[in-house]
């Protein structure tokens, strides 16, 4: 907008100093002219023009804009996305170095595209920062370009990231009403079989767990799971995990690694 | 040929003053923008979505070769902006840069000037000139710093035959005065 506002200022200023170039070389009588601030003839506001017009470049006017900060606005959209590319920017911010990550977002419904993220990483944070990694972001279809990334602890977030899961096939459809509207209890790891499927960069295991409510006899339950690649190792013989099932049927079961309430 | 060269090239030296201004100030923004890299989070992005094989979903601010043709307009201007810079320091510190040329080869006729800052004189074809004559880097030659024109005494001017805007003041006459 303001940018906007000075390219405009900017060409106003370079159409004054192109008429007064061709005003002092085919002018017949330079003593009127049709510009305005050219009272008395003297060069002093051409000196000023020229000064002001010199120095908006300078300002950064004409270099592309980049996709800026994002602040969330309420028909932000919430989708996972994967890491494609880390750039450094070279800036520093009290010595931690900001990053342009690009990634892949695939929303719920539509074509994927690449947006792309400014952010300070810390040392310890880049580890995780690997091409491929799931994030969650937050994005507009209006302007894709810039996307930010999502706090995964805001309930509407996670509200979304289930949406996006359950839109992509990610859980399997029988185990819906479980995970969305089912009672939490801790389960243990039983068994895991890879069953060879992947979908949207995720593993799908099979699963049995070993439910165990407080006050409640254990029962065992068969059940599936798409996991991404680094989540695998929290889902071993042994893991403790969370299990939601409804309960009028305690067989359909759907995990969760953290605990995660109903929404 | 040569009357048109020196004609645009009168016009940075007798505005001298200005113009070093402006190249001294322009001249860093119009270097980003003549020779500043292509180095821009879009087109790091154009080309991932091309690697990735996605169709941009925002037009982009223009093909390459649209951005190609403004660095290359940029240049130019820079180069204009930075030789009459040149030229205008040139003058403001007395090198009669054009003077010297107008002087030699131009037509003589005699014209009045108004407070030193206006010089009107009628050329051969008939057709009244009233041109600014600029206070740091006066059309005067061969003496810039000779005082002429003053109160009503007519000057002689000398001007190329096609392009009269650009003029000398012949201070010969005037200097022994």
């Amino acid at each position: 907008m303001v940018r906007n506002l000075l390219r405009l200022v900017w060409l106003l200023l370079s159409a004054w100093l192109i008429v007064w170039v061709l005003e002092g070389l085919f002018g017949v009588d330079q003593r009127h002219s049709v510009l305005p601030f050219q009272g008395d003839g003297s060069s002093r506001p051409a000196l000023f023009i020229g000064v002001a017009w010199g120095i908006l470049p300078m300002l950064g006017i004409f270099s592309p804009a980049g996709p800026g900060r994002r602040r969330p606005r309420h028909d932000d959209r919430i989708a996972v996305a994967k890491v494609i590319a880390v750039d450094a920017t070279g800036t520093t911010i009290n010595d931690v170095p900001q990053y342009d990550i690009f990634v892949r977002v695939t929303p719920d419904s539509g074509e994927d595209f690449i947006g792309q993220l400014r952010m300070l990483i810390t040392p310890d944070e880049q580890s995780s920062l690997v091409i491929g990694a799931p994030l969650p972001v937050r994005f507009s279809s209006v302007k894709p370009d810039a996307v930010a990334l999502a706090d995964p602890l805001d309930p509407a977030v996670r509200q979304a990231l289930l949406d996006w899961r359950i839109a992509k096939g990610l859980i399997d459809p029988r185990q819906v009403r479980a995970r969305t509207s089912g009672i939490t209890s801790p389960a243990d790891i039983l068994s895991v079989r890879p069953t060879g499927k992947r979908l949207e960069g995720q593993s799908e295991l099979a699963l049995t767990v070993l439910i165990s409510p407080e006050g409640q006899t254990p029962w065992e339950a068969e059940t599936t799971l798409f996991a991404y690649p680094q989540a695998i190792g929290r889902l071993q013989v042994g893991s403790p995990v969370w299990a939601m099932y409804r309960r009028e049927d305690p067989k359909t079961v759907a995990i969760t690694i953290e605990k995660e309430t109903v929404a | 040929m040569l009357d048109t060269i020196f004609w645009l090239l009168n016009f940075p030296a007798s505005n001298g003053y200005a113009m070093v201004f402006i190249a001294a100030f322009g001249s860093t923004g119009l270097a980003m923008l003549a020779f500043g890299g292509t180095r821009g989070g879009r087109s790091r992005l154009q080309a991932l979505r091309e690697q990735e094989g996605l169709a941009t979903p925002t037009a982009s601010a223009g093909p390459a070769v649209l951005a190609r043709a403004r660095q290359i307009v940029f240049r130019i201007v820079f180069a204009v902006v930075l030789g009459s810079g040149a030229l205008g320091l040139l003058a403001l510190i007395g090198v009669p840069v054009t003077n010297a040329y107008i002087h030699a080869n131009g037509i003589e006729t005699t014209g009045t000037m108004d407070s030193g800052d206006w010089v009107t004189f009628t050329t051969e074809d008939g057709t009244e000139y009233t041109l600014a004559n600029d206070f740091f880097t006066p059309s005067v030659y061969p003496d810039a710093h000779a005082s002429v024109g003053w109160g009503d005494a007519p000057v002689t001017v000398r001007y190329l035959p096609g392009h009269p805007q650009a003029f000398v003041i012949d201070s010969t006459p005037a200097s022994g005065g």
